[in-house]
């Protein structure tokens, strides 16, 4: 397994000497501007800021390490540099050679800007050949209503137009209808498989430790891959590098610090951010004994350290750690995230930029009873991920950026280890086989504009997939028992699969203002959960594909009108998508999915669509901004076994989806926030009719996922007064007040069906709803 | 299901995660299905009429018994002879057998039911169902306990399962004259995959809330059955369990039809278990745990 390693890492830091060891002398070839475009104020990278050459097509924009290069002609050009929320930069050069120029940009404040608009500055790109993608900005996610008070991107991403909680609060999403297993998330390109804290109220990203989210819905670039549904790219702040700063808040539930600033030199940052909650403040108000003896709490640490050695090259070190701790009398249970990036940044020529980075992450469990008793257990599970990848940006010329590279994941998952404790357990132990593969990928793309209306995306990724051993695996029959057993010595490679998933985008400049768009991506996904549940919860564990397994599939087509309005204030997008899914995972009816060695018999397969059109504008006008964004769509599947071989509504299916966010600043110290979630309720299995066995009355139900919770809907608001800002004063504070869900709709979570207490005959319906309103105080600091 | 340690665990942690939720009534109206032949038949190694109902199934919200069905041909075999089952005269859709019949361990019992007409299905259908008898295996003892923090009555099981044979154990609860397990929610149920050939030494079986369900006194007399089932009822047992008890989008798959052994699209079960019965006297009362 090391060889594989070695090779590999020897063949992705050789591989741009092998294709470009010939470079062009710059005579031969325009000259090219190259550089990185910063925040003036704290020296972080901007990840997608624009330039554009004045009087020209010719443009280009940051990639995720702010690096940009553009060639133009010799002369004298006028560039202009844009990125929303800062201060457009226009730079006068007479070029006549390659050129380094780094661009710093000053944000908006509400200082410089009393009542504006900030024109040519949007969201959307109108000649990017890339759709579905939503870019949110750290600012602008602690602008919104946050539920507890706690600032969290995964709940803003929820509000974007095709993306759904998987259940109220949960920060497990589904995106276009699929499932929430089908998003890769990344922190800082490190795999993130249990995106949630307490029970998926709350997500792991600290938002004082990040600098901007993307979404990628279903349209993923060809650099990313393994996921059929989406591609949620976290990335922290690189830490402040002109000064020392913190900031940090005290909340209902939890306080948080983080510290940044430059280390003896602008040119090595840091950042620390912690969190702890006490959310088990809270629990001695419980009725419940039982529940008052609990603790239950959440902590996590965000660190980053960075080092740039030149223009040239840089190096970057981040991670995460975070822990969930359930604790009381009885038992124990403990789960959390670990990630770790160690990445390169090595511009090797003005027009050739690369990231190495090795990437390591990880998930654990574990939870028994804390007495020495007959049924007293001890249960861990956890799940690693290495990988090691290799990414460049070749900008040959004005009208094509090509990014290629290679990528290797190696997945160990031991999917659970139970034993008895005490000297008297009953229980045997139960140890269930690691689980271990390869992931490898190779891709290219290329980016090209065709005069000045047309822009092209093509790219192809390929990528294998490959079990190894030591592994065990199992045939079955077509009733899914077990017919042979079938074990691997360590190394073996048992079991191999490989796609193409060729991804394309077209982009058509109907004017200045308004673009037409479409796109298709093949994905594939070799990596699940085994969760039947529609929420998640923390002791799902992952499975990989295997030979009874075949890897999913996804092939989204998608077709859009984009527009702005007002100089760029309005930016209204129509988006329809179709997508289709094969080989999708279901599970059995009442499927035993942990520590179970033959996980692979309760699965079933089958395939599944989706299809909806998407609006969304995005308004900054003024003291006013935020989104409106509205889906009609549907997604259904089938598979063998399950309600008897029909098509079944899938539970994330929510034909109407509306989400209102709007931000006003009223002066310079109050602004308010408010945002309204409409959709139609989840689909649900309701009961035809009963039958009585053995005293009790038991539901029969005829199709599944015929039936719909209410509609949900629900209003947040927030009121943020600040400090007025003063000079001399370097503290700042704001307060921030905000309820979520103000007018206490009873949403229902679930429906049970249930037998009336004292009435041997008499059943009814009882709907759950987890919360009423739901005030929150926050105090927020920096310095 | 590993104990019930840890469904106490997952209980416990949904409580203290959602401790703000609530519960209220919604009405609703739901679809109906055409009417089903529903069987419910037991035959047990005790000596007695043992009984086969037949019942139709109904709309979710009737609040009414269901009638029985009257007028079948209820046969039963042992493998060796075959009877068939006299309908009770003051309990229409009851079948019984012979006061002095009763189930011989490691016989696979037959059941055949004739000449009913329900919903869309008429007199010439043939419903089967066959179920195995397995062996008492016999446990030592039972004992209770307070656990005063969950303010919860223990009733902990000693015995050993034999090795390397599948075993499928269903627990049933008296206390004095008053059965605690009057539907499939109060039982308890477990296979020996995770304790195969092993010892329990005081496996926790049942808990009664003292304050909701049941407060223990002293010389309240305590019987558990313990019932060897077959796998189908065992996996009946296990769907008519979770589809009784509260369900949450966080720890519930989606609901299911609690499979039966009845064929021809009838609906419930027809099982033959052996049963032996353990007993203890409690001593205590909940001050004595202070």
């Amino acid at each position: 397994m090391r060889v594989d390693y070695l090779i590999m890492l020897v063949f992705l830091l050789w591989l741009p000497f092998f294709t470009f060891a010939g470079e062009l002398p710059t005579m031969d070839r325009l000259p090219v501007v190259s550089g990185y475009i910063r925040d003036a104020r704290t020296g972080e990278t901007l990840i997608g800021a624009t330039l554009h050459i004045r009087d020209t097509n010719r443009g280009a924009v940051s990639n995720p390490y702010g690096f940009y290069s553009l060639a133009v002609n010799r002369g004298e050009v006028i560039m202009m540099f844009t990125f929303l929320g800062y201060e457009p930069v226009e730079k006068r050069l007479t070029v006549t050679s390659d050129l380094s120029m780094n661009i710093e940009l000053e944000p908006v404040t509400s200082q410089i800007s009393e009542v504006r608009i900030v024109g040519n500055n949007t969201q959307t790109r109108l000649d990017d050949p890339l759709m579905g993608v939503q870019k949110i900005h750290a600012a602008t996610i602690k602008e919104i209503p946050a539920f507890m008070g706690e600032v969290d991107p995964i709940k803003v991403i929820q509000l974007m137009p095709g993306v759904q909680a998987a259940s109220e609060g949960s920060s497990g999403f589904s995106v276009r209808g699929g499932n929430p297993d089908q998003n890769l998330v990344l922190l800082d390109e490190a795999i993130v498989y249990n995106a949630g804290h307490l029970m998926g109220f709350f997500s792991v990203f600290n938002n004082d430790a990040i600098k901007e989210v993307n979404l990628y819905k279903g349209d993923i670039p060809a650099r990313s891959g393994g996921r059929l549904a989406s591609l949620l790219d976290v990335r922290m702040k690189d830490g402040n590098s002109r000064k020392f700063s913190g900031t940090g808040g005290i909340g209902s539930i939890s306080s948080r610090l983080t510290l940044e600033g430059p280390v003896f030199s602008e040119k090595t940052t840091f950042l620390a951010s912690g969190r702890r909650t006490y959310a088990d403040l809270f629990l001695p108000f419980s009725s419940d004994e039982a529940v008052r003896d609990n603790k239950l709490y959440f902590y996590d640490f965000n660190a980053k350290l960075n080092h740039t050695f030149s223009d040239y090259d840089r190096i970057f070190v981040s991670g995460y750690f975070g822990r969930d701790v359930f604790d009381n009398t009885y038992s124990r249970m403990e789960f959390g995230n670990k990630t770790l990036s160690v990445r390169w940044n090595h511009v090797y020529s003005p027009r050739l930029f690369s990231n190495v980075s090795f990437n390591f992450s990880n998930y654990d469990y574990l939870l028994g009873t804390n007495e020495e008793h007959t049924d007293g257990f001890r249960w861990a599970a956890n799940m690693e991920d290495t990988g090691l990848k290799a990414d460049f940006n070749y900008y040959p010329n004005a009208s094509h950026s090509i990014t290629f590279g290679a990528q290797t994941l190696f997945h160990n998952i031991m999917p659970g280890h139970v034993r008895g404790t005490g000297s008297t357990s009953m229980y045997n132990e139960l140890r269930l086989p690691r689980n271990l593969s390869y992931e490898h990928a190779v891709y290219a793309e290329n980016t090209q504009k065709i005069g000045s209306r047309v822009s092209l995306r093509y790219g192809m990724r390929f990528s294998l997939f490959q079990n190894v051993g030591k592994g065990t695996s199992y045939r079955f029959d077509d009733d899914y028992k077990v017919t042979d057993t079938l074990t691997y010595k360590k190394g073996d490679v048992f079991n191999t699969y490989y796609g193409f998933e060729p991804r394309a985008g077209f982009t058509y400049l109907i004017n200045q203002k308004t673009s037409f768009k479409a796109s298709y991506s093949r994905t594939y996904q070799y990596m699940q959960m085994a969760s039947n549940s529609t929420g998640t919860m923390p002791l799902d564990i992952w499975f990989s594909a295997s030979p009874n397994v075949k890897p999913q599939l996804s092939d989204q087509v998608s077709a859009g009108f984009f527009r702005h309005f007002l100089d760029g204030a309005f930016d209204v997008g129509v988006e329809a998508f179709y997508k289709n899914m094969d080989n999708a995972v279901d599970f059995k009816d009442y499927a035993e999915l942990l520590l179970n060695e033959r996980l692979e018999g309760e699965l079933r397969f089958g395939r599944g669509y989706a299809y909806g059109l998407e609006f969304l504008t995005r308004f900054n006008y003024g003291r006013w901004n935020g989104w409106v964004g509205y889906t009609y769509s549907r997604s259904k599947r089938q598979a063998d076994g399950i309600n008897n071989d029909n098509w079944y509504l899938s539970p994330y299916d929510h034909p109407h989806d509306c989400s209102i966010v709007i931000m006003h600043n009223l002066s310079q110290r109050v602004s308010f926030a408010a945002n309204w979630v409409y959709f139609s309720g989840s689909p649900a299995t309701f009961p035809v009719g009963r039958f009585e066995s053995g005293g009790s009355i038991i539901p029969i139900y005829s199709q599944r996922n015929a039936e719909r919770l209410p509609d949900y809907h629900r209003m947040d608001l927030s009121v943020t007064l600040r400090n007025r800002e003063r000079p001399e004063r370097k503290w700042q504070g704001e307060w921030v007040f905000s309820t979520y869900n103000t007018y206490g709709r009873k949403n229902a979570w679930v429906i049970n069906f249930e037998k009336q207490e004292n009435e041997q005959y008499a059943t009814r319906a009882m709907k759950t709803y987890l919360f009423s309103i739901v005030p929150a105080v926050t105090y927020n600091f920096k310095f | 299901m590993i104990s019930k340690a840890y469904k106490y665990l997952l209980l416990l942690l949904a409580g203290s995660f959602l401790f703000t939720a609530c519960e209220e009534e919604i009405s609703l109206d739901l679809k109906s299905d055409n009417p089903r032949l529903v069987v419910d038949g037991f035959i047990t190694t005790d000596t007695m009429a043992h009984r086969v109902r037949l019942t139709t199934s109904g709309g979710y919200f009737d609040n009414k018994p269901m009638a029985g069905v009257s007028g079948a041909v209820v046969s039963l075999s042992d493998g060796v002879e075959t009877i068939i089952l006299a309908e009770s005269d003051t309990s229409p859709g009851d079948y019984f057998t012979p006061d002095d019949y009763y189930g011989k361990q490691n016989h696979l019992y037959k059941l055949a039911i004739t000449n009913v007409a329900v919903g869309n299905k008429g007199r010439d259908e043939v419903y089967t169902a066959e179920s195995f008898l397995n062996p008492i295996v016999k446990m030592d003892s039972i004992t209770v306990d307070y656990l005063k923090i969950w303010k919860m009555w223990r009733v902990l099981m000693y015995g050993r399962d034999p090795k390397n044979e599948k075993n499928h154990y269903w627990f049933r609860l008296k206390i004095n004259d008053w059965w605690y397990s009057t539907e499939y929610r109060f039982t308890s149920y477990a296979d020996d995959t995770y304790f195969d050939g092993n010892y329990a030494e005081g496996v926790w079986l049942f808990g009664l809330n003292a304050e909701e369900e049941v407060d223990l006194k002293p010389g309240d007399r305590l019987m558990m059955e313990c019932w060897m089932v077959d796998e189908p009822f065992y996996n009946f047992i296990n769907g008519a369990y979770q589809e009784t008890e509260y369900k949450s989008p966080i720890f519930s798959g989606p609901p299911a039809n609690v499979p039966g052994n009845i064929s021809n699209g009838a609906l419930g079960i027809f099982a033959a278990c052996s049963i032996h019965r353990l007993y203890t006297d409690n001593t205590k009362s909940r001050e004595d745990f202070d």
